[in-house]
């Protein structure tokens, strides 16, 4: 799976967005976030602005899942930014810091799920681990976007150093790379993007991370955040009579695995304290958050099974020896 | 003495905004994938590829690109099918790579090179070669008898409409059905046959 998780949004009868996504479907991508950016203060008609991509705005590309993405541009450190309220309307929420200090800020505080940072640009300060490392622990990501660097020479100069200094300060971890096309021919497939970023600095494996395993997440990781209680706990089943005692197992299983997932949010409310959501826009889609859950829940049972059956071969064992050790002096007498 | 290792780059040119101006095969911009993997102009031959792409070398990492990586050789291209195979050292193929990845115009006509394969032997790479050539040509062939059914159903057509204008979903069937790309094919494989006598020579 290939994620290219921004293309800006036009309208949906432009026929050069039409030909970048058929573009993506041809070179191998399979999901696509349409990209809206605001600049300034956000609007009071948010909905209206997020309704405007339909929900399936290309349906002759069925291989391809479409998501909504808006991109906040941060200009003014004490303006507050209603972020919260846009996960609602978005499926990803990315913000672009324009100096150190709204970067900081990204970092530290503000309620998104990507910090894009533009890469055409020079930046006149460095990028720190102290600061990028924060928003990599809160599970916020950055975004290289490489179009701009296909097209124009002075872009691309900027994007090798931005990149590169990108890549060296967060040690290669929490990097996503996009394309941010404006036009079909901007589009690169995505293992010539895996190698383009091994010219910054990046192993082929993170650089794929960054194309498929790192998008996933921040869609996976929005998504949880949007939906569930605190982001830590999530009904995914929905609908049917419901059974008292199965229920209750499905319960603690998931509490487990929130648990796990996010121990220091977990900390302050228990497993009883399970909190029904009741927005899943589509039962597929809660379906394979249900067949994410499974594996994290499995491999919790697991060793706890092995240990019995080691303890149980164990005890056999021991149960043998000495059985052989009193035949053996029964022998010896 | 250790033998020089090397790496095969099969690469396929795409069209993102339809066939290049006089390519051979006309009429054949019917589904998307073919739009996109049109024939390229008779124009773009070995001789011109390879000076394109080290005007590219040298442009993005100037005398040093070239130093390392100018001595690759376009071991074979077909602009029927815009597929080819480049050969380069193996130290040095991601920064080829790189500048293929960096090209988005020939002639003036914007392109993009998809880079395939990365193999060792030639032989992997015309396998490879092979293989792509016959799923593009089902997949065309599977794309047709949707627009086929589809008659005038403009969804269908997929992005093949931007393209074709006002040209009619029944006619752009019949053009399909002309079989030109099964010849397409057999050609790449003669030719790849050859190609491959040369390289045991």
């Amino acid at each position: 799976m290939f994620y290219d998780l921004n293309i800006p949004w036009t309208s949906k009868d432009d026929p050069e967005l039409a030909r970048t996504v058929a573009f993506l479907e041809e070179l191998g991508y399979n999901v696509v976030a349409l990209n809206q950016t605001i600049a300034g203060k956000i609007p009071s008609n948010i909905a209206g602005i997020a309704n405007s991509i339909p929900t399936k705005p290309f349906p002759n590309h069925a291989s391809i899942r479409f998501l909504r993405r808006v991109t906040i541009v941060l200009d003014d450190p004490s303006q507050n930014y209603g972020l919260a309220s846009l996960s609602n309307n978005f499926d990803i929420v990315a913000v672009r810091p324009t100096d150190e200090k709204l970067l900081l800020q990204a970092c530290t505080s503000l309620e998104c799920d990507l910090i894009s940072i533009d890469m055409s640009v020079r930046h006149p300060y460095h990028f720190k681990y102290k600061v990028l490392g924060q928003a990599i622990s809160r599970g916020i990501r950055f975004e290289i976007t490489y179009s701009a660097s296909v097209n124009e020479s002075n872009a691309r100069r900027n994007l090798l150093s931005n990149a590169a200094a990108l890549i060296r300060a967060t040690k290669g971890k929490g990097i996503v790379i996009s394309s941010e096309a404006r036009k079909a021919m901007l589009c690169r497939a995505p293992f010539d993007v895996i190698n383009l970023a091994t010219l910054w600095g990046l192993n082929q494996e993170k650089g794929k991370d960054a194309i498929s395993n790192g998008p996933r997440s921040v869609m996976i990781q929005a998504k949880i955040k949007r939906q569930s209680f605190r982001g830590v706990i999530n009904v995914v089943a929905g609908g049917g009579i419901p059974k008292p005692a199965s229920k209750e197992v499905a319960k603690t299983t998931i509490s487990q695995k929130a648990l796990v997932k996010r121990k220091a949010e977990a900390g302050d409310n228990d497993g009883a304290a399970v909190e029904t959501v009741k927005d899943s826009p589509q039962p597929a889609e809660s379906a394979k958050l249900d067949g994410e859950a499974t594996p994290g829940q499995s491999s919790e049972n697991r060793p706890s099974k092995k240990q019995k059956k080691l303890e149980m071969r164990a005890a056999k064992r021991a149960a043998a020896a000495v059985a052989k050790g009193l035949s053996g002096s029964v022998g010896a007498e | 003495m250790v033998r020089v290792k090397q790496r095969y780059l099969l690469f396929t040119i795409l069209y993102p905004s339809g066939p290049p101006t006089g390519s051979t095969i006309t009429g054949s911009k019917a589904t998307q994938s073919m739009t996109f993997h049109s024939p390229s102009s008779p124009n773009l031959n070995r001789a011109s590829l390879a000076s394109l792409i080290r005007s590219s070398i040298s442009h993005n990492f100037g005398d040093w690109g070239i130093g390392q990586c100018g001595g690759f050789a376009v071991k074979y291209f077909s602009p029927a099918t815009s597929t080819g195979i480049l050969r380069i050292t193996r130290d040095n193929y991601r920064t080829l790579w790189a500048a293929l990845t960096y090209i988005n115009e020939f002639h003036g006509q914007p392109a993009v090179i998809k880079v395939i394969r990365v193999s060792g032997t030639i032989r992997k790479a015309e396998h490879e070669a092979v293989k792509v050539a016959e799923e593009a040509i089902r997949r065309v062939k599977k794309e047709a008898i949707g627009v086929k059914d589809g008659q005038g159903v403009g969804d269908k057509k997929g992005v093949a409409g931007i393209f074709a204008g006002s040209r009619t979903a029944a006619q752009v069937a019949t053009v399909i059905d002309e079989d030109e790309d099964d010849g397409m094919v057999v050609d790449i494989v003669d030719s790849e046959n050859d190609d491959d006598d040369d390289d045991d020579d």
